[in-house]
């Protein structure tokens, strides 16, 4: 039995479905989904959902319907500068959310069709950031509406751009050291390999000759980035990986000059020259599987982002909340988020100020109520005077120490950092019990031989090598999936972590309020049509609520919509609706008295009750699940939130975390504190209120929220609104450790041989040219095949 | 044997054309975006498919 129906446009489970009215069909998961499909329909490009078909692609993720406004995209302090122009054109560069695959390239690179003033569009996928050219009288505010409008949330890149070039420098400089490596590593290899096929006399001399040449560009310039990281762990005092990498290279370059003038047999070009190369790639392949980027510059230019409408001698004018001062005079429209502390001067309203304290539950404010930036205004417009800019502002603040706190954040050494120090000990120390077992009995050059010979065969490539590919791999999957991994070492900071935080507010909650009970008290009237009817156009958050379950219940029925007219339709902020149907006097009103957690409406038929509603902010429905599934892997849930304590207990308790472990009331700098209390944690969470916490613990994971302030907090970042994903984070790091581990005992246990042999002296160029590669293979091979392995256990 | 002291060079230079081929390609930036050109060439194929369709018409 099947009945749960999918977004046409997104592909979500639909929990409250919309409709078209002319086309029975389609079924939306919301109104931005529909919007989309409409847009798209009109301008006859449905195409797009055969070619995401096509693509195989499965999951879009759905469209959050914000209503940003992007007028200060024309301001002229913005204009100046952040975008391009030239005479006739204009250039600025998106971050878009939602790029998923084909579909998406083929409908932005026809943006022209919906505006002709659009010049040119470019894409880059991999990046998700689209280049746009305009004609200079087009606004670039257009452009960002029509994209939202298409449901990519759009994220003007203020990067400077020399900073953005000198990246793409840098990997450019990245790459063409990798390729000279394996031009010269490949030749060398050649000529290599006729000499140990036997090649004498003259040839041989020659050939060796040739390989040192091949070998000169590796060592002067492929293997820089080697030299500078193992100079800085010499200056910080703190021996990485790098050291014995380079000290390696040295002594094979000096012994071979040795064997090239006296015709030893020392000759180990190729084998360091395949390991630069194979270091490089892996080093390279971890790099660009790292989202480390989106931790800097570039994240930093999202959230600030606002755009708010001031009033200039009179006239209202959009500007960027950057350029906002204290004593300005704002107005903030209903669904907009307040962008600075500031006292209400007219109107009244709600606000939700779930970003910032947790509470779902709407505030009530008037004139001279005080407001603060990161809140969301859900009623009415309001006129507020500024009190603090956006940089002083409780946001601001919060976003400061953030950053700061993100700098400071103290870094655990890896595994392989420990590993690698007691690792070049061990090495040195043999090696030099070796030089003195020989040098006392004066064979001087078999001591000074075999002392080289062991250095550069113990050179560790699988720490070097093995254990980055491991991290790229498993961070590649991972992003597959919508989790991004900001940093490599956060997949083995899990493994360590033993509690697990999570946030309540929009991580196990959904976030909003949803309708959880509707009973009806001895009436025949249909109450659904009724309120449906009455709350049509009310933007009150319990009315969006109210409509969507209304209009779900009716498609799961498949009834039609009922509108009925209503006569006398009167709205009161703050207490509730009321209007005259037919004959009789309708009135909603919320239930003061009720003590639950639940918000409870009563619908009154001529002032008796026809149905009372309850509505809370429902649990995710994976949530007990989710918290089940972190006990099993030995982890302790913990809950906490700035909400009240009856939701809080209320929502622990369903989801079963013990009592113990539930906290209430915190508000950002209580998290902080908790976090710091138990260093192996896990933090979840989403709003700016967790933002803190998320940037001082172990790991922070930011759940599914737009790219905000937490996802610049945090380590990892949830592309997608499942719980489900952290359960299979905490997994595939487990496992990819796993396969770490075993690369390192395998790269011991090649080591040991090498010792053993180097140090009888039985190690011949072409022992070392077989057993050097050989062990990196192995390595190398087992990587893959644990990877895959796991890959094949998560399809299940 | 001695023929090996022509080829083997020839052989390099042959290989370092390619080499520089390569870095050039690099440095004008064909290899900063790998994932959307792959795209790209599946939806160019639609295009000239439209234009067919017009044509026969």
């Amino acid at each position: 039995m099947n009945d749960q129906k999918n977004c046409t446009h997104c592909n979500e489970p639909i929990v409250v479905g919309h409709t078209l009215p002319d086309n029975n069909e389609a079924i939306f998961c919301c109104h931005g989904c529909m919007n989309v499909f409409e847009i798209l329909q009109e301008k006859k490009l449905t195409d797009y959902y055969k070619l995401r078909e096509d693509s195989g692609v499965k999951e879009f993720g759905t469209i959050k319907s914000n209503h940003k406004k992007f007028g200060y995209l024309d301001d002229e302090h913005f204009q100046n500068q952040h975008i391009k122009t030239t005479d006739q054109t204009k250039e600025l560069h998106f971050y878009l959310e939602g790029i998923h695959c084909l579909a998406c390239l083929w409908l932005l690179e026809k943006l022209s069709i919906f505006n002709q003033n659009i010049l040119s569009t470019e894409l880059n996928m991999s990046q998700s950031i689209l280049k746009v050219i305009i004609s200079r009288d087009e606004k670039f505010s257009e452009v960002a509406f029509l994209l939202n409008k298409l449901g990519y949330t759009p994220h003007p890149i203020l990067e400077d751009s020399n900073l953005s070039d000198l990246k793409k420098k840098e990997d450019q400089k990245d790459l063409i050291r990798i390729v000279i490596s394996f031009f010269c590593a490949g030749n060398i290899m050649l000529l290599a390999f006729s000499n140990y096929a036997g090649t004498e006399g003259i040839i041989r001399i020659s050939f060796e000759f040739f390989s040192f040449l091949l070998f000169l560009p590796i060592l002067l310039y492929s293997a820089l980035p080697f030299y500078k990281s193992a100079y800085n762990s010499i200056k910080f005092k703190n021996p990485n990986l790098d050291l014995p990498i380079v000290f390696a290279l040295l002594m094979g370059t000096i012994l071979g000059l040795y064997s090239l003038y006296f015709h030893k047999n020392y000759i180990y070009f190729d084998s360091l020259a395949t390991l630069v190369f194979l270091l490089l790639t892996s080093r390279f392949i971890l790099k660009k599987a790292q989202h480390s980027g989106m931790s800097a510059t570039e994240i930093s230019s999202f959230f600030t982002n606002l755009s708010t409408i001031k009033i200039e001698n009179g006239i209202e004018k959009e500007i960027h909340s950057k350029y906002v001062a204290v004593g300005d005079i704002l107005i903030v429209n209903s669904d907009e988020t307040i962008p600075c502390d500031g006292i209400v001067i007219d109107g009244n309203s709600t606000l939700n100020a779930s970003l910032l304290t947790g509470e779902t539950k709407p505030i009530y404010i008037e004139k001279n109520s005080e407001v603060f930036s990161g809140t969301i205004n859900t009623g009415n417009p309001i006129k507020i005077k500024v009190t603090k800019d956006s940089k002083n502002s409780k946001l601001g603040t919060i976003l400061t120490e953030v950053e700061s706190g993100w700098n400071n954040k103290t870094q655990i050494s890896t595994l392989t950092d420990q590993i690698a120090k007691y690792f070049i000990l061990s090495v040195f120390v043999i090696s030099i019990i070796c030089f003195l077992y020989f040098a006392k009995d004066g064979l001087w050059e078999e001591a000074i031989l075999r002392t080289l010979s062991i250095i550069i065969i113990t050179c560790p490539c699988a720490l070097g090598m093995a254990t980055p590919l491991t991290l790229s791999l498993t961070l590649s999957k991972l992003s597959r999936i919508g989790i991004i991994v900001k940093n490599a070492s956060v997949i083995e900071k899990i493994t360590k972590a033993q509690n697990v935080f999570f946030d309540k507010t929009g991580t196990l909650t959904y976030g909003n309020l949803k309708v959880e009970n509707w009973e009806t008290i001895n009436t025949e009237a249909n109450t659904l049509a009724i309120i449906y009817s009455l709350e049509k156009k009310s933007k009150h958050p319990i009315a969006q609520s109210l409509k969507s379950y209304i209009e779900y219940e009716w498609i799961k029925n498949n009834s039609k919509k009922i509108s009925l007219e209503v006569r006398d339709l009167e709205e009161v902020i703050g207490s509730g609706i009321s209007g005259i149907i037919g004959d009789n006097k309708y009135e909603i009103t919320s239930d003061a008295t009720n003590e639950s957690n639940k918000t409870k409406l009563v619908l009154m038929e001529n002032s008796i009750p026809i149905a009372n509603i309850y509505l809370s902010d429902m649990v995710r429905e994976n949530a007990k699940l989710i918290v089940d599934k972190i006990k099993l892997l030995r982890l302790d849930p913990f809950l906490v939130s700035g909400d009240a304590d009856g939701p809080v207990y209320d929502v622990g308790l369903q989801v079963k975390i013990p009592r113990k472990n539930i906290f209430s009331k915190h508000d950002p700098n209580a998290k902080l504190n908790l976090v710091k209390h138990l260093p192996q944690t896990i933090f979840i969470g989403d709003g700016a209120n967790d933002a803190l916490a998320l940037s001082q613990s172990l790991v922070g994971i930011a759940v599914h929220g737009g790219v905000d302030i937490s996802m610049r907090a945090s380590d990892v970042f949830m592309a997608k609104n499942d719980l489900n994903l952290i359960i299979r984070l905490i997994e595939s790091s487990k496992e990819s450790l796993n396969i770490i581990y075993r690369n390192l005992n395998f790269s011991f246990l090649f080591n040991i041989v090498g010792i053993y042999f180097a140090v009888k002296g039985d190690i011949s160029p072409l022992f070392a040219a077989i057993l050097m590669p050989l062990s990196s293979l192995t390595i190398v091979i087992s990587s893959i095949i644990g990877n895959r392995k796991w890959r094949s256990s998560f399809k299940q | 044997m001695s023929i090996v002291f022509f080829t083997i060079p020839l052989a390099l230079i042959l290989a370092i054309v390619f080499l520089i081929a390569f870095i050039i390609a690099v440095k004008i930036g064909q290899l900063d975006d790998l994932k959307t050109p792959s795209y790209k060439m599946l939806l160019e194929d639609e295009k000239v498919l439209e234009k067919e369709i017009k044509n026969d018409k």
